[in-house]
């Protein structure tokens, strides 16, 4: 914790919520670099178990960078550093011995564009089954289908499971994606503008989506549409240039912010 | 010709007309180029051609059957079995895959997946200059350094007494695998840099370690760029005469112990014997014969290789 006065802001922002919810994950003083290039500083955070945190700030403004620390995939990126402290159940995931890979089979993440593997829908579904080791086939039908339920995606895809993911629409493939990384069964969902490729209908059945998942899981989504953030979430942090200008509840996020930036923002005079 | 296009520019007055003729400078260029093109179209083809007419001329003559069967190559004695030539190209090209190919993918998916950028890179540079060294340094040093580790290695297996040498399969074999490893490993790093990134980052934000997602998602997805790049490396083993010639034994019937004594290989023959065939002779058109089977063999490999990678395009 390099930066001790940061601390205050984000407790009396949690206390103000009046959110008895345990905490899921922590960031504390986390500063991302691209190689010289800072993308986020200082950021520190919350996330409460259950419910869904939105972030929210305009393109190039580090929330996505700080979504993909979460579960350590910034770690592919060739020449990033990570300062700073992040706790999932209290655990530091940037400490000495942790496994990223371990990690991320408890923070999954869906991505902005859909990614389906060339494999068939089942495949994708149940790969991060069978790469965790599970290969009985009973277990993995039975999976497969409980996400893929979970993902509102059973019904379409049920009588073509053997068929390729890549001939589903984009809004579905997307499901399938989501749908991939619930089978692995995380406590974390985070999903990186999930919606922002697709038409509004195939946006409606993904916001669904997200506001039946938060019963199960954690979920942290970063977007750009605001309308967005207030429908899904109930708490919302706003980044720009890098900072983690003010996070909240929802509603007062979006009627009465405290920062000047954050207010400027909503209201549409930047962004 | 010539006129046709030089003639009308001569007298252009100084001026831009909006609808022009050919520049002169341009009509020359062009000209040049088109002949360029039919130049060299017209060599290959003229190549293949002889190759092709001289060639048949030579099956015709000692029959297909004797040419692909027969185990005794004495052209001068009017014995031409290619028998010994075809097996030796085979088993030193099919040796060579066994041994460097599986390596070369190997070590790509390494580089690929594991190794950082700098080593990836560092390595590249050194596999690219690998991959330019002529043939005849290669066969120079395995015959100066290489053949007596395989004479030891080859007593050592058959025994003191037995009747081998360095020379012979195993060394072409062994030589040719390092030989096309660099080009197997470049072509091999070119089809898994075409994985695309999302989908190594959904395979490791699905908890899959490196080694699942380079076994999982990238060598699946890049598999007929890493056949290609394997098949490549064949056509080019089967085709290699220099260094093989320096290594292979030179002796013109198949190898007493398959893999530690001397035989021959197609191109290693063709380059032996050529200063002794006289055009027009039995002995001369066979030689173009086998060249023919070589060639036969390439654009199959060639065909494949190219049905392949457009199926990895799609």
């Amino acid at each position: 914790m390099p930066d001790d006065i940061k601390l205050p802001a984000v407790s009396a922002a949690t206390v103000s919520l009046g959110q008895n919810a345990p905490l899921k994950m922590r960031a504390r003083g986390l500063t991302v670099r691209y190689s010289e290039k800072v993308a986020i500083k200082d950021v520190s955070i919350d996330v409460h178990a259950g419910g869904v945190l939105a972030l929210i700030g305009p393109s190039g403004c580090g929330k996505s960078t700080f979504l993909r620390s979460l579960n350590r995939m910034n770690d592919t990126v060739p020449g990033v550093s990570v300062d700073g402290h992040v706790e999932l159940d209290g655990e530091p995931i940037y400490g000495p011995h942790v496994d990223p890979v371990l990690v991320r089979r408890r923070v999954g993440m869906v991505f902005q564009r859909s990614n389906p593997f060339p494999k068939s829908i089942f495949e994708n579904v149940a790969y991060g089954l069978r790469i965790a080791g599970i290969d009985e086939k009973r277990i993995l039908v039975e999976r497969v289908e409980r996400a893929l339920r979970q993902a509102a995606l059973w019904d379409e895809a049920k009588d073509r499971l053997h068929e390729s993911g890549l001939g589903l629409s984009g809004g579905q493939q997307q499901r399938m994606c989501i749908a991939r990384a619930l089978a692995v069964e995380p406590e974390v969902l985070l999903m990186d503008e999930p919606a922002s490729a697709l038409d509004p209908i195939a946006t409606a059945k993904i916001e669904d989506l997200v506001s039946e998942l938060r019963d199960d899981l954690t979920i942290v989504i970063v977007t750009h549409n605001m309308q967005q953030a207030a429908r899904v979430s109930q708490r919302t942090g706003f980044f720009y240039m890098g900072r983690l200008v003010e996070v909240g509840e929802t509603t007062t996020i979006f009627t009465r912010p405290k920062e000047r930036e954050t207010e400027d923002y909503i209201t549409g005079r930047f962004g | 010709m010539s006129n046709v296009l030089i003639a009308p520019s001569v007298a252009e007055p100084r001026r831009v007309p909006l609808t022009g003729r050919p520049r002169p400078g341009e009509a020359v260029i062009r000209g040049a180029l088109v002949a360029c093109g039919w130049f060299v179209l017209a060599t290959t083809l003229a190549m293949l051609g002889f190759l092709a007419r001289t060639g048949i001329r030579g099956l015709g003559e000692v029959g297909v059957g004797a040419l692909l069967s027969g185990d005794t190559w004495k052209p001068e004695a009017g014995s031409f079995g290619g028998l010994a030539l075809i097996v030796g190209t085979f088993a030193t090209a099919l040796g060579a895959i066994a041994l460097g190919a599986g390596p070369a993918v190997l070590a790509a998916v390494w580089l690929t997946e594991f190794a950082g950028e700098s080593v990836a890179r560092g390595y590249r540079r050194v596999m690219e200059i690998a991959s330019a060294v002529p043939s005849v340094v290669y066969g120079w040093l395995a015959l100066v350094y290489l053949v007596p580790i395989f004479e030891k290695l080859a007593h050592a297996i058959r025994g003191d007494d037995a009747p081998v040498t360095g020379e012979g399969i195993a060394a072409s074999a062994f030589l040719l695998a390092v030989m096309i490893a660099p080009t197997v490993l470049l072509l091999s790093l070119d089809a898994l840099s075409r994985v695309p990134r999302p989908l190594r980052d959904a395979s490791a934000a699905l908890g899959a370690s490196p080694w699942q997602t380079a076994f999982s998602v990238s060598v699946p997805y890049g598999w007929r760029g890493l056949l290609v790049a394997t098949f490549f490396g064949f056509a080019r083993a089967a085709g290699e005469t220099m260094a093989v010639q320096m290594v292979i034994g030179g002796a013109r019937r198949l190898p007493r112990d398959f893999f530690f004594s001397p035989t021959t290989t197609i191109s290693a023959q063709i380059v032996m014997d050529m200063q002794e065939a006289r055009p027009g002779t039995p002995e001369n058109d066979v030689l173009y014969s086998m060249a023919l089977v070589l060639l036969s063999v390439s654009v199959v490999v060639v065909l494949v290789t190219r049905a392949m990678a457009r199926g990895q395009a799609r």
